[in-house]
């Protein structure tokens, strides 16, 4: 089992699930976050910190983003670990609130 | 003067507790015990001491420590926490007195070390990465003072308990442990200091092993599962539960199990339904508060965004009952405060609920920011009560402590305890362990101790019957229970009594 970024997160990008994360399971895009599904300890830390409600169990990820555990563990990998805040990209698709 | 080889003498020391809620000191006699948990970082300790070396233990909470012992003894090894530092402080002063040299280990010095710099050896941190230095240095003659490391030990290295130490009569539940360490991040815990937010677990195979040690004892009833959060690492927990379950169910259910946990635990049907299976009969939760805004100021996003009461009752559910530590003295508390915390915990049917004032320990982030801010005022005492109000609150001093005493009054009075009892008997499926298996030869004469001084010299007797009563005809397969958490009723009903006259 893993927790899962979802599409929700895609223009916003918050990163206050990333630094409460104690095992840096989380990766950075340039407009997203992922997470290794290896690191991962699915420990529920990240998920209340999101403002947006991107992440998900992956026995729990709502039917239309089904597809993002598989992306999720696909790409994570591929990325720079990410374990501080930083400011949100916030981006025209991102309907979260400012920071 | 080197020690090689030679056939050391270990006595090792665990300090006495204060009388506060979690000493159950005013519950433990009617079941005829003198302390709730055997003290298990020795028994580790121990197991990881040359094998040639002659050990003793001594717990203060179960027997008084004699010259004697300290004659007998080559070293002392003592462990205590915050709460145990007075009786820590004697411990010190005898073996000085009495040129006994004394090692000093566990949270109290982690987080306070100068308090006890005289111990001869300091062990700040967790002992299995320095131990094992420890022994080299004695036995080439070059002990230093000090023994410190940042380094958390692998658990999977940790060696099975040596329970051959404990007389374990004296005791009401045994104690192992799977974890060490919380993933969150609660500005007032000094657990995430000590032993840090990546949760280590044992194997498997381990956690077997010391079931089957524990087993072979002859030990049968309550084991205290001693994790700082038993789902810390619930990659890890899952990969566990399904063995455990197994070893359970190989072994006729020896053991009642309980452990703390957070709350997030509620979402987890998966998990609950095999904690159930594994006769998981109790968790521990901190709630800490039900207003938002304070549990944001504390970091404990884990408690946001969800209905508290839900996730208590879905817990009880799966046959747990739900004991919780609850805080007030934040910041963000609002001046109705105590009634929400009296109207929480009565609604969420949680029989013991541990209220504490808010307390700055050393070394954690909250007592960085208090430093900073200048409202810090002394170390505290551990107990989380008045006395351990060491720092100025944002509420008036004098209407917080005496709001906190409001909570603690009410909340224990026998009424609504008795109450809180039904609902959360009610609201607790039995997950088959029968009464006969519950009560225990043993039991029968701790039933007429409670039947005795509840029932006939208790000045709420009256409550006790019409308490037992109602039990009776609505859940009797868990009167067991009941009388259970009647006696842990009174032994906070008497604390309270004890704090409120200060």
């Amino acid at each position: 089992m893993t927790y899962v970024v979802t599409e929700l997160c895609v223009d916003c990008k918050y990163t206050d699930c990333a630094a409460v994360c104690p095992v840096e399971a989380f990766h950075e895009l340039s407009d997203r976050l992922y997470i290794n599904a290896d690191t991962c300890i699915d420990c529920d830390a990240c998920v209340p910190e999101c403002p947006v409600e991107a992440i998900f169990a992956d026995s729990n990820v709502p039917e239309q983003w089904a597809h993002w555990t598989q992306i999720n563990i696909d790409e994570a990998p591929n990325y720079p670990v990410i374990s501080q805040k930083i400011p949100a990209l916030h981006g025209p698709a991102c309907t979260g609130p400012e920071e | 003067m080197a020690e090689q080889n030679k056939k050391m003498k270990v006595l090792l020391v665990y300090p006495e507790f204060p009388n506060t809620y979690w000493s159950f000191k005013h519950a433990l006699p009617f079941a005829g015990k003198r302390s709730a948990y055997p003290p298990l970082g020795l028994l580790t300790l121990s197991s990881m001491l040359p094998a040639a070396w002659e050990k003793r233990l001594v717990d203060m909470n179960v027997r008084k420590l004699r010259d004697s012992d300290l004659e007998w003894a080559d070293m002392v090894f003592a462990s205590a926490m915050i709460v145990q530092q007075d009786s820590l402080r004697e411990v010190i002063d005898r073996c000085k007195a009495r040129n006994v040299r004394i090692a000093v280990g566990g949270p109290f010095v982690s987080t306070g070390m100068e308090h006890v710099a005289d111990a001869d050896f300091l062990f700040p941190g967790e002992a299995e990465t320095t131990v094992p230095e420890f022994i080299r240095d004695l036995e080439m003659g070059v002990p230093q003072h000090v023994y410190q490391t940042d380094a958390k030990p692998d658990l999977t290295k940790s060696p099975i308990p040596d329970f051959s130490l404990v007389q374990m009569s004296r005791y009401s539940s045994m104690a192992i442990q799977y974890s060490r360490g919380c993933p969150f991040n609660c500005e007032f815990c000094d657990i995430i200091e000590i032993y840090g937010r990546v949760p280590r677990t044992k194997t498997n195979e381990q956690m077997l092993a010391e079931l089957d040690a524990l087993y072979r004892t002859g030990w049968r009833g309550p084991l205290f599962i001693v994790d700082d959060n038993f789902i810390g690492n619930k990659k890890n927990v899952r990969l566990l539960m399904p063995s455990l379950c197994e070893w359970m169910e190989q072994h006729d259910q020896p053991f009642r199990l309980f452990t703390e946990a957070s709350i997030n635990l509620a979402d987890d049907d998966e998990l609950l339904g095999m904690m159930k299976r594994a006769n998981f009969r109790r968790v521990f939760l901190g709630i800490e508060t039900p207003v938002e805004e304070s549990l944001k100021e504390t970091q404990k996003g884990q408690n946001t965004k969800r209905n508290l009461i839900e996730s208590v009752h879905k817990i009880q559910s799966y046959g747990m009952e739900v004991m919780a530590g609850f805080i007030v003295g934040f910041d963000s508390d609002p001046a109705d405060i105590f009634q929400r915390q009296i109207d929480f915990i009565r609604e969420s049917a949680i029989p013991m609920a541990m209220v504490g004032l808010l307390s700055a320990l050393p070394d954690t982030q909250l007592w960085r920011r208090l430093e900073k801010e200048g409202r810090l005022l002394s170390e505290g005492a551990g107990t989380n009560t008045e006395a351990s109000l060491n720092f100025v609150p944002v509420m008036d001093r004098q209407t917080l402590i005496d709001g906190y005493k409001t909570i603690m009054r009410t909340i224990y009075s026998p009424e609504e305890y008795y109450e809180r009892v039904r609902a959360s008997l009610k609201n607790t499926f039995s997950s088959g362990y029968s009464p006969a298996k519950a009560f225990k030869k043993e039991y029968i004469l701790g039933f007429f101790r409670v039947l005795f001084k509840l029932g006939m010299f208790d000045s709420s007797r009256k409550e006790f019957w019409r308490f037992l009563r109602r039990v009776y005809s609505e859940r009797r397969d868990l009167i067991g229970d009941a009388v259970v958490l009647a006696v842990m009723g009174y032994h906070f009903r008497k604390i309270t009594e004890q704090y409120c006259e200060q």
